[in-house]
């Protein structure tokens, strides 16, 4: 994967290049918006980490042009200036996705992978949520490359979950989830399904949380 | 302090005031004249006849003629005396009591002086009356002056009326003049106390007396100086917090960039998420700041006629409890929405909202001491919108209570990871929004309640 880093900063520069070519990016880097438009005539990038404030061609001036172009390179804007209307009025000029400065490595790769994955039009089939993955094509969970086992009603509530995950989903919803098995669940079964996924999820970094009034949420947590 | 309008008031009135006193003066100086004049006239024919009836009867006494008294008017009860003298001030009839004139004059001549007779003061005119046989005789006639004086105060009194009457009519006029012409003045003032606290809009200055543009004129120079001043501080503001960013962001990649060394220790790699946490501190730190910086921004530029957006409170407090869902887990804290009304619309970007919602919960799971729980409701109170956040943790000392909302003060100056700034934001962003807050001990006394009171939308808003 080859990304186009524009960042005056140079040192920011340089340790974020270091990071992305420890996780096996290759990082071209511009240091100004002029820089980084001559890069763009003449090669072709996986996707561009753009920074707003750049000396002579600012960052807006480069994205407007780069998409007047016709070309639609993910781009995946990082900015010191983060206030709601800024993140609106970039996404509105085309930008794929925003994060605020300073921001974890961690961060920072999950949103270039979801954009790059986004980019390949290819919806992966892998969903995940901390150390939980579940492969949609094989329909099979697995917690740190091991599978786990779940009964067919778990496996449901699981995957309604996951589906979902960072949102709470409501007890009739979840329960809906079932129907698809031909099983009327009441209430207190629900319950019994979400107590035995807790006990199985022990360790994982992956937990169901009850909010009161609102339902269960699949999260991960700090283990 | 003093009132334009009782100073106008004073300085019309007490002029008019002193004319009008110097005037009764001159009037009542000129009533007299007047009151005195017709008691001489009177006197002088009076003793015109006693004269003239003693001259035909040759200058013997034979009593003064009635006719002499008919002429005074006897309303007052006044006193006449007379007496008749020959040439050498013998009495030849009358009152004796009647002093005789102190020059006794010539020929048909007439004089008039004050006296008294039996101590009352009386006004008499004595005239000379020459005989056809050579003899002169002179011939007073007193009057006491309760006529004079009732005459003098009926002339007067007319006149003070009339002066009374003008000085009300005066007084009136100036009460509607003052009214009417200060008007202006008092819709100018009542609009510039009427204008947010901060505002930094300039004065319309249409429809405003002439008097007035250049004090609208100094006022709105001063608006645009202070809004210069405040533009430079707000651009320092957010230069330093975007250099301060990309510090950290440096900063945080060169940590992570360490914890992922192999050659790391464990030892290291501590001392490097310590760090790291340092400056997530920081970097929350310099966001609320800029929040406040924006609070600010947004209060002093608000234009009242302005299409809000419009956000519902349900769905923002809602998402807000799913974002800190995992620190709740953290806490061991038991987290749940008890009510919530989906209908409320509030006239507040979302982002405010969710400050609110976010730095209110987030106190509350973190200010537990072991396991708890913390209940939101969401719910309609007249014509606002009730966000209730209750607690079951310790509370906060009363004594404590009502600095809480200041910037950087701290009830637990031990606490880690927290600088104070949270409830002021929250408290600054109520305030922006026209709501209230108000923090007291939860049920029975335990844990912490806090209530905030956002108005509800009345009017058509845009869609956020």
């Amino acid at each position: 994967m080859k990304l186009l880093l524009t960042e005056d900063n140079r040192d920011l520069s340089v340790w974020l290049t270091r990071l992305l070519n420890q996780s096996g990016y290759a990082v071209e880097q511009a240091f100004s918006g002029e820089e980084a438009d001559l890069l763009l005539r003449t090669q072709s990038y996986d996707a561009i980490l753009l920074d707003l404030t750049l000396p002579m061609l600012s960052g807006q001036m480069l994205l407007r042009r780069l998409r007047s172009q016709g070309n639609g390179v993910p781009v995946l804007i990082i900015s010191a200036q983060d206030s709601l209307q800024d993140i609106v009025e970039h996404l509105n000029l085309g930008a794929d996705d925003y994060l605020a400065k300073p921001f974890d490595i961690q961060e920072l790769e999950a949103r270039l992978r979801s954009l790059l994955r986004r980019a390949s039009g290819n919806t992966n089939p892998l969903v995940s949520c901390g150390n939980l993955h579940y492969d949609s094509n094989s329909k099979i969970f697995r917690v740190r490359d091991q599978v786990l086992p779940l009964t067919p009603r778990e496996h449901a509530v699981l995957e309604a979950l996951l589906r979902k995950v960072g949102k709470t989903v409501s007890k009739p919803d979840l329960a809906d989830s079932l129907v698809i098995l031909n099983d009327m669940v009441t209430p207190k079964a629900l319950e019994v399904y979400i107590v035995r996924l807790r006990k199985k999820l022990e360790g994982s970094g992956v937990a169901i949380i009850t909010l009161r009034g609102l339902g269960y949420m699949l999260s991960a947590i700090e283990a | 302090m003093h009132s334009l309008k009782s100073r106008l008031a004073v300085w019309v009135f007490l002029p008019m005031l002193v004319c009008s006193a110097i005037d009764l003066v001159v009037t009542y100086r000129s009533a007299d004249r007047v009151a005195t004049e017709v008691q001489r006239q009177l006197l002088k024919g009076s003793a015109r006849i006693i004269a003239e009836q003693m001259a035909a009867d040759g200058g013997a006494s034979n009593g003064a003629p009635p006719a002499a008294f008919e002429l005074f008017a006897d309303e007052n009860q006044d006193r006449v005396f007379y007496a008749v003298r020959s040439a050498d001030g013998r009495l030849i009839d009358g009152d004796a009591a009647l002093a005789p004139p102190p020059s006794p004059g010539l020929g048909e001549q007439e004089s008039h002086f004050k006296s008294r007779v039996r101590d009352e003061p009386v006004r008499v005119v004595a005239y000379g009356q020459d005989l056809r046989d050579g003899g002169h005789i002179s011939v007073e006639v007193a009057q006491t002056m309760r006529g004079h004086a009732a005459l003098r105060k009926r002339l007067f009194l007319m006149t003070a009326r009339e002066h009374l009457i003008l000085l009300a009519l005066v007084l009136v006029a100036l009460v509607v003049a003052l009214r009417w012409t200060l008007r202006p003045l008092m819709c100018f003032s009542e609009r510039v106390a009427q204008r947010q606290p901060g505002s930094l809009e300039q004065l319309d200055a249409d429809a405003v007396p002439r008097e007035l543009m250049p004090v609208i004129g100094a006022l709105n120079g001063y608006v645009v100086r202070l809004d210069q001043t405040l533009s430079a501080y707000e651009r320092f503001v957010a230069s330093t917090a975007h250099h301060l960013r990309t510090s950290f962001a440096i900063l945080t990649s060169q940590l992570n960039y360490g914890m992922r060394d192999e050659r790391v220790t464990p030892e290291q790699k501590a001392l490097l998420a310590a760090m790291q946490n340092t400056t997530v501190q920081g970097t929350k730190v310099i966001n609320q700041l800029l929040i406040l910086a924006s609070i600010e921004q947004a209060r002093q530029h608000a234009a009242p006629d302005q299409a809000s957006p419009c956000t519902l409170l349900s769905e923002t407090v809602t998402s807000v409890i799913e974002e800190l869902a995992p620190l709740a887990q953290r806490y061991d804290v038991e987290l749940g929405l008890d009510a919530s009304d989906d209908g409320l619309v509030l006239s507040a970007p979302s982002h405010l909202l969710r400050e609110i919602t976010f730095n209110l919960i987030d106190n509350a799971i973190k200010h537990m001491d072991g396991p708890g729980s913390v209940s939101v409701r969401v719910q309609r109170a007249g014509d606002c919108a009730l966000l209730r956040i209750i607690d079951t943790g310790p509370g906060i000392a009363p004594a404590h209570l009502d600095r809480v909302f200041e910037r950087f003060y701290r009830a637990n100056p031990g606490k880690l990871n927290s600088f104070g700034l949270g409830l002021s934001i929250v408290k600054e962003i109520c305030d922006s929004l026209q709501g209230e807050i108000r923090m007291g001990a939860g049920d029975q006394g335990k844990g912490l309640q806090v209530d905030v009171r956002l108005p509800l939308v009345l009017v058509e808003c845009q869609q956020d």
